[in-house]
């Protein structure tokens, strides 16, 4: 909160600096304001409904009028003596007007730099409250009735407001039984049937201090500064931005307004930059209303580095038909970005999903010329090379402007999704695995995917293993029998050995197809769909820039894997 | 603002000048002056044309990224601090609003005018720039910029009709950068020179952008201007005939 500091504005009623819980403007020397400023905890209202200060026109002098003012728990405040509690709270502020001038003018503590929309109000005298009081007060004799009419805010329903009296016993005083943000308005004294004075009250809630945040999701749109109250700010709080502007000079100050809304319960201001303004902002928010102020602390920003735009939006994680290790990952612009102009570059990060590391890599946002049309905004994509078969994984992903303006959006939520897995043979092609295949392919139905990629493994292996079994059975007494007669007629064969050593090899060629001597035979179901493509070659050469556009067709099942298998070579 | 600016000259423009853009990006350009070892090569292999343009501009402000990392020693905090450039008075070009690079208002004749002017004034700012550097790898980085940054202004120059004068920098805007550079004080001198080389590296995004946006053609300006964000209600495309 700011300190007491003299109010700049002339001293008018209403116009007092609404740190002080007691402000007598009179002290001043100027036109006879009198003021009283009461504040208590929000939670303990009881002590704003103790005796107030009433019948002003009683009041002999800034100094006397300290008796008059007992109020609950703020009734031995002296003045220009600070608040020093919460600023949460309910505050009730009085002011006697000067004479002669029966209204009363309500505005906000001036601290706040032009308070936008909030011009002091003159409140008119209403209905009568019943009063009473000793011949020396406001009261008159006795019992002799009094008016103590209120106006202003609050229901005008013809009878006394509830609580409210000038209670005899308590002589000069009002008691507000039940005070509330209505309550707000201007009670006047009758004597004898003839006003004789007349208070302001106000009563309002002491803003909070308010904690800014700003942002700018894409260079076209403005910067957002929001703060979210910890309490719905009463109906006067206002707010409002104030802008310092620095471009090779002195700084420009301005003002935002800023909207409270009752859906996010929020502050808002939006604060326009041009696309290709680059200068320095300090901005600082200002609440405001009839019993105080309050300024946050100053951003500093400028338009480009205070730019974070969304996480990407839309990503799919899709298998590749005949590409076990691949994984297809497509994504749009968030929709907050709103520019073709202005690109994002993206991050990508995946991992299997039971490992903890990363892999990632960079996608340059302005290399696919061929999608930059798309109806929902420009879409996006890179392949994987290097996944585990058979594993689900986890993909991410963040953007960033393009050249390095501002900061990486916060990652994406995780999206899942498992290679291509190999159909079993023919005979054993079951719905399971047929459907465990569509469930990789699409973007991240995490309902029991786990299970299904597991499943053909384990459903696999068994068929497999006894085929394999019987298969390796033969092979093995087939190796064996070759063996035999290779021993048998080595004598006869040993000349030419040494002649044919290397063409000796091939002749066997097709029977080394009955006899593999590698010792696994599940890869041996698999060498032309998942070419070993040397899972080290693959990961050096296209995972720092695996983002070619055109490189990954899902349909094409062969063509790619074939040629990086066989190229090498 | 700046002299360069002050040329506007709007006209009819049709897509035929797309057209011309891309054929004269189309041009058989050699290839920008790459880095020895720091560049990358681009992952591209299927780069059209056009998109030659593009890589030719982002090399160039790769290097330029370079060359600043290093008069910074690698410090992303020194080559972030802009308010050390404050006192640096120098007006260099940059592109704004009415200059037609922008969506949605774009006006290839006038947006490659201003940049085709752009590049030519920051060009003799380079020039002052050569040889001012404390190592050989820099002066070497900087003339590479140079050249890239002729080549630029000869691939984009072909698109322009009226661009008939020379641009060079004015009599006092060469003095001033020349004090700045000779002066004894080496703080002013390697503000200077980042001044310059951030000048530089905002007005090739916008390039880029720009000539990324004009390549694409019409289709492009319309799905700019069918951007609600923009504020317009469905201008016609400026490129259309």
């Amino acid at each position: 909160g700011r300190g007491p500091r003299a109010p700049a504005l002339p001293l008018r009623c209403g116009a007092a600096a609404g740190s002080h819980p007691l402000r007598w403007a009179g002290a001043r020397g100027c036109c006879a304001i009198r003021w009283a400023f009461v504040t208590a905890p929000w939670d303990r209202q009881e002590t704003l409904q103790r005796e107030f200060l009433k019948c002003f026109p009683a009041l002999p002098a800034p100094s006397a009028a300290l008796s008059h003012v007992r109020v609950g728990s703020r009734a031995d405040t002296e003045p220009g003596q600070r608040v020093p509690r919460r600023a949460e709270g309910l505050a009730v502020r009085a002011a006697r007007p000067p004479p002669g001038d029966g209204g009363c003018l309500r505005g906000p503590s001036p601290p706040c730099p032009g308070r936008p929309g909030h011009q002091p109000r003159r409140k008119q005298a209403g209905r009568p409250l019943r009063a009473a009081g000793r011949p020396a007060g406001c009261g008159g004799r006795g019992t002799g009735p009094g008016g103590l009419p209120r106006a202003g805010g609050g229901e005008q329903r013809g009878e006394q407001p509830t609580g409210s009296q000038c209670h005899p016993d308590l002589s000069r005083r009002l008691l507000l039984r039940s005070v509330q943000l209505g309550d707000s308005g201007n009670y006047s004294c009758y004597l004898n049937g003839y006003p004789v004075g007349s208070v302001c009250l106000l009563v309002d809630v002491p803003p909070e201090e308010p904690r800014l945040s700003c942002f700018r999701r894409s260079l076209i749109s403005p910067v957002t500064c929001e703060w979210r109250p910890q309490r719905p700010p009463s109906p006067t709080t206002k707010a409002v931005l104030v802008v310092k502007k620095f471009l090779n000079g002195p700084a420009n100050d301005f003002q935002k307004p800023c909207q409270y809304s009752h859906h996010s319960q929020k502050f808002s201001c939006q604060l326009a930059i041009p696309e290709t303004d680059r200068s320095s902002h300090i901005v600082s928010l200002c609440v405001a209303n009839t019993v105080g102020s309050k300024s946050s602390r100053w951003e500093v920003f400028d338009g480009y580095e205070i730019l974070q735009p969304d996480p990407p939006a839309n990503i799919t994680v899709t298998a590749m038909v005949g590409k076990p290790r691949w994984l297809h990952v497509t994504w749009q612009d968030p929709s907050s970005w709103n520019s073709y102009f202005y690109r994002l570059r993206f991050e990508l990060r995946y991992r299997a999903e039971q490992s903890q590391d990363f892999t990632a890599w960079m996608v340059e946002g302005r290399s696919h010329r061929v999608t930059r049309l798309g109806a929902q905004g420009l879409q996006h994509h890179s392949i994987i090379h290097d996944a585990w078969k058979g594993v689900r994984h986890v993909v991410q992903l963040r953007a960033q402007e393009e050249f390095g303006h501002g900061s990486w959006s916060t990652w994406s939520a995780e999206v899942l999704g498992t290679p291509w897995t190999e159909p079993e043979s023919p005979p054993a092609s079951s719905p399971a695995t047929q459907a465990s295949t569509a469930t990789d392919g699409s973007t991240a139905p995490s309902r029991g995917s786990t299970n299904t990629t597991s499943l053909p493994e384990d459903d696999s292996s068994p068929v497999p293993l006894s085929t394999f079994l019987v298969t390796g059975g033969s092979l093995a007494f087939g190796a064996l029998l070759g063996a035999g007669v290779v021993l048998r007629f080595r004598k006869m064969w040993k000349l030419r050995a040494l002649k044919e050593g290397k063409a000796g090899v091939h002749p066997p060629y097709a029977l080394g197809q009955l006899v593999p001597e590698r010792p696994r035979p599940i890869t041996v179901l698999v060498p032309l769909i998942s070419p070993p493509v040397s899972p080290s070659s693959l990961g050096s050469d296209n995972a720092p820039g695996p983002s070619h556009p055109d490189a990954g067709c899902p349909r094409s099942p062969y063509d790619v894997s074939n040629k990086e298998y066989f190229f090498p070579r | 603002m700046n002299s360069f600016t002050s040329a506007l000259r709007p006209g009819p423009l049709g897509c035929s000048l797309a057209l011309l853009l891309v054929v004269a990006t189309a041009f058989p350009t050699s290839a920008p002056v790459r880095e020895d070892s720091n560049t990358k090569a681009s992952p591209d292999k299927t780069l059209t044309p056009p998109g030659r343009t593009i890589e030719s501009i982002r090399s160039i402000l790769e290097t330029i990224k370079e060359l600043r990392k290093e008069m910074c020693d690698h410090d992303v905090n020194c080559m972030n601090r802009k308010e050390a450039l404050a006192e640096v008075n120098l007006h260099l070009p940059r592109l704004i609003e009415e200059d037609g690079c922008f969506p949605p208002a774009v006006n290839n004749e006038t947006c490659l005018l201003r940049i085709t002017s752009g590049l030519m004034e920051f060009r003799m700012y380079l020039e002052h720039l050569q040889a001012k550097f404390r190592s050989d790898e820099e002066n070497t980085r900087v003339s590479m910029v140079l050249k890239n940054i002729q080549h630029l202004i000869k691939t984009l120059r072909p698109k322009v009709k009226n661009l008939n004068e020379e641009a060079t920098l004015k009599p006092a805007v060469a003095v001033s950068l020349m004090e700045n550079l000779q002066q004894k004080n080496q703080w002013l001198k390697t503000t200077t020179i980042h001044f310059i080389l951030r000048g530089l590296t905002n007005f090739l995004e916008f390039t880029l952008r720009a000539v990324d946006l004009m390549e694409c053609g019409c289709p492009c300006l319309r799905n700019f201007m069918g951007s609600a964000s923009h504020g317009q209600n469905t201008p016609s495309c400026p490129l259309d005939t």
